[in-house]
């Protein structure tokens, strides 16, 4: 008998973040459904749950050395016990460690057959301690950076323990970071619990019809390159630079007026931080070559999954009235039909990558080759005229 | 050959279940599921001895004393608790605390164990405490050796080798996977472990040796493990979704010791007349038989020098969970995801 998967709710962020304490309300608050937790930090808080599971984290990698290919050993052991008592819970939430990479954890959903069918990864939900998450992204943590950059809605927590333009500024940084994710701020993680459950975050066509613009309308600083499918009436190169110092004010060189509506040229995103986690997000019209896209997404992911932490987007492809939606986590890629373009609806190509040192003129380059209508041929001239 | 297609006799428990275990001599069989129900039965008839409720929460592990019968269960509610047949309680129990009680394991001469998190306790034939100690990580399998005199204790990153008589650790493998489950050879010269990198590692038993020999990796991860009577064969079940959808994968992997590492040869057969995905599988005590349980209720048995299956049919009650030969006899006794047991009588 077909049974609805388990939705999984993956519980990240810093030491001292507020992780617990939040895990702590979602328990004991009355919203009528059975938690197994599954932990792997020891000692903090004693939870009152018959149904609390302890785990020890277990990370490993291949041979060929890329963390898309990670498995979480115990977590499968501990999750194929759970399938059998399936009757005894309603979903799971899996509280990582402080210094946790999430995404090892959310892959395990995704490579392995059997947990698939059983599980779903409803969200990535990462604490982050406002009044220590800049001293931790400023000392290069990667832990912090990445668990912010997987997350699909950020909880800015201990509010009441910065000033409202501390606030701002780390909300600002986090847009930045992470354009895609949700953004709740709270003191003592008092977050709606029904804003951080049943999220369906991972449900490719759901998640983008949650926020069909979602490219990063809070950012106020970008890269801007437009060329031949511009169909505004600037045709020149123009380029914003950014600069984040530690106290992050941000310095716009600008020579054009920008709006951040969406609009019909191509249009770039780019953010990189001390951590090296960058944000490039695209808007594109015209229409895409499906197929040459997959292909190009599977070289992608094969050659930089490790680079790409999170990437989602809506695709005009051609040959089809429906929209093509698609989403991953490193290498773990999926794209599918959606449902058809509504009619007045914007047929445009809008995408984001989030990764680590991501290369903007390859994503770019690779993006406009999938187009329908370009020359490939001369595509790789010029290419092969600029490595020159 | 003749085959016997039908259940000689079927029980219900009212959950999935965790384990079957036999008494050494074949004159009765136990049953539990997760729910904390525990049947003892008489292999051959079937007729049903006895039933407890065992633990509160559900009941998550289960040994037999070989030569006694009795019934060693560990439970969500923390407790280890001790059957038998002959009485109408609990004969004796131990509480660890909050934890699960995940892994036990037993003597044929009296000896038990039991972990919960990582706290592990050895006792002995009269039920006094022999050793107390915790570990570093999880404890996940236990497993006695060498007549009891070794405690073999799987964790998440290592596996431990612990004298019960010098109540000391002898050696500890360390993994660079974790280890899903594990299996020593009837000889007790190799342990397999089935590795959540999709690989299975063979560590020699005799030698303790840190490097393990490799085998795979395959396609999805190994989800049973079964050696042949002699410890020459061990079966390996995992379904391999890449190319092989709902087909049963059994990889045959022919260990054999008498050469070294690059020797051990590997013969993979795909028995794709059965179907689904291999579910169970169990090797006959003392012949060369294999049974093999599908996700989709089939049951089949192999000989696996030959191929010649001996017997072939579909059970009711949903994919098969456990399959366990009765150690006397060429009966098979199989356990489905809803709580079905059975009998099949398997005659060469």
């Amino acid at each position: 008998m077909a049974t609805n998967p388990i939705p999984v709710t993956i519980l990240t962020g810093y030491l001292g973040s507020g992780k617990t304490t939040l895990l702590n309300r979602i328990l004991t608050e009355h919203h009528g459904e059975r938690i197994a937790v599954i932990e792997n930090e020891f000692g903090e808080v004693g939870i009152d749950n018959d149904l609390v599971i302890h785990s020890e984290e277990e990370l490993f990698e291949m041979n060929n050395g890329c963390i898309c290919c990670t498995v979480r050993g115990d977590l499968i052991r501990i999750l194929e016990r759970l399938i059998k008592r399936r009757n005894k819970f309603d979903r799971v939430v899996i509280e990582t460690t402080g210094l946790a990479d999430p995404s090892p954890v959310a892959q395990t959903f995704f490579l392995d057959e059997d947990l698939s069918k059983a599980f779903v990864v409803d969200a990535i939900v990462t604490l982050v301690d406002a009044r220590h998450v800049e001293q931790h992204l400023n000392d290069g943590s990667p832990e912090a950076a990445r668990q912010i950059a997987f997350a699909d809605v950020l909880v800015l927590n201990k509010l009441d323990l910065v000033d409202s333009v501390g606030a701002e500024r780390v909300a600002t940084r986090l847009a930045a970071m992470n354009p895609v994710a949700k953004l709740i701020r709270t003191t003592r993680a008092n977050a709606p619990i029904s804003q951080l459950l049943d999220l369906q975050c991972f449900d490719v066509a759901r998640a983008l019809d949650l926020d069909p613009l979602f490219l990063p309308k809070k950012v106020e600083e970008h890269d801007h390159v437009c060329d031949e499918h511009c169909t505004h009436d600037h045709h020149h190169d123009h380029e914003h630079k950014h600069d984040h110092h530690h106290d992050h004010h941000h310095e716009h060189e600008q020579d054009h007026e920008h709006h951040h509506q969406p609009h019909a040229h191509e249009h770039h995103h780019h953010h990189e931080h001390e951590s090296g986690v960058t944000s490039v997000g695209f808007e594109i019209p015209g229409e895409i070559n499906l197929q040459r896209f997959e292909a190009w997404m599977q070289v992608l992911t094969m050659n930089m999954g490790e680079q790409l932490y999170r990437y989602k987007g809506v695709l005009n492809g051609s040959g089809t009235a429906q929209r093509y939606v698609f989403q991953g986590i490193h290498m773990m890629y999926e794209g599918t039909l959606d449902r058809p373009w509504k009619p007045g609806e914007t047929r445009s190509n809008r995408f984001v990558f989030i990764g680590k040192n991501l290369p903007r003129e390859v994503l770019t380059a690779g993006f406009t080759a999938c187009m329908e209508g370009v020359d490939l041929d001369q595509l790789q001239k010029s290419a092969a005229a600029k490595q020159a | 050959m003749s085959n016997r297609t039908r259940p000689q006799w079927t029980h219900q428990i009212s959950s999935h279940p965790v384990g079957i275990v036999f008494q050494e001599s074949a004159d009765l069989a136990a049953i539990a599921g997760i729910e904390g129900d525990l049947l003892f039965l008489h292999p051959e008839s079937g007729k049903l001895r006895k039933r407890f409720e065992t633990h509160q929460g559900g009941l998550t592990s289960v040994a037999c004393f070989p030569l006694s019968g009795e019934v060693i269960t560990g439970g969500e509610d923390g407790y280890l608790r001790r059957w038998s047949v002959d009485s109408e309680s609990a004969k004796w129990e131990f509480c660890f605390g909050k934890g699960w009680v995940e892994a036990l394991a037993t003597t044929a001469t009296g000896e038990f164990a039991g972990a919960s998190g990582k706290e592990l306790r050895v006792w002995n034939k009269s039920a006094e405490l022999e050793i107390h100690t915790t570990f570093e990580h999880p404890i996940r399998e236990l497993q006695f050796i060498r007549n009891g005199e070794v405690l073999v204790v799987s964790t998440p990153r290592k596996t431990i080798f612990l004298s019960v008589t010098e109540q000391k650790p002898l050696f500890a493998l360390p993994h660079q996977a974790s280890p899903l489950l594990t299996a020593a050879s009837t000889d007790e010269t190799w342990l397999a472990c089935g590795m959540a990198d999709m690989g299975v590692m063979l560590f020699d038993l005799r030698t303790l040796e840190e490097e393990g020999l490799g085998i795979g990796p395959f396609a999805t991860k190994p989800r049973h493990l079964s050696w042949s009577p002699e410890g020459l064969v061990l079966a390996v079940g995992n379904g391999d979704r890449a190319v092989y959808i709902n087909r049963m994968i059994l990889a045959l992997l022919h260990a054999n010791r008498e050469k070294e590492e690059q020797d051990i040869r590997r013969a993979i057969s795909y028995s794709e007349y059965v179907q689904g995905k291999i579910s169970a599988l169990s090797y006959h005590p003392t012949e060369g038989w294999l049974a093999m349980g599908t996700d989709e209720g089939c049951i089949q048995v192999e000989e696996t020098d030959s191929q010649i299956p001996l017997l072939q049919t579909t059970v009711a009650g949903g994919g098969i969970a456990l399959l366990k030969w009765s150690p006397a006899s060429d009966r098979l006794l199989y356990a489905t995801e809803e709580g079905r047991i059975g009998c099949l009588w398997v005659r060469h």
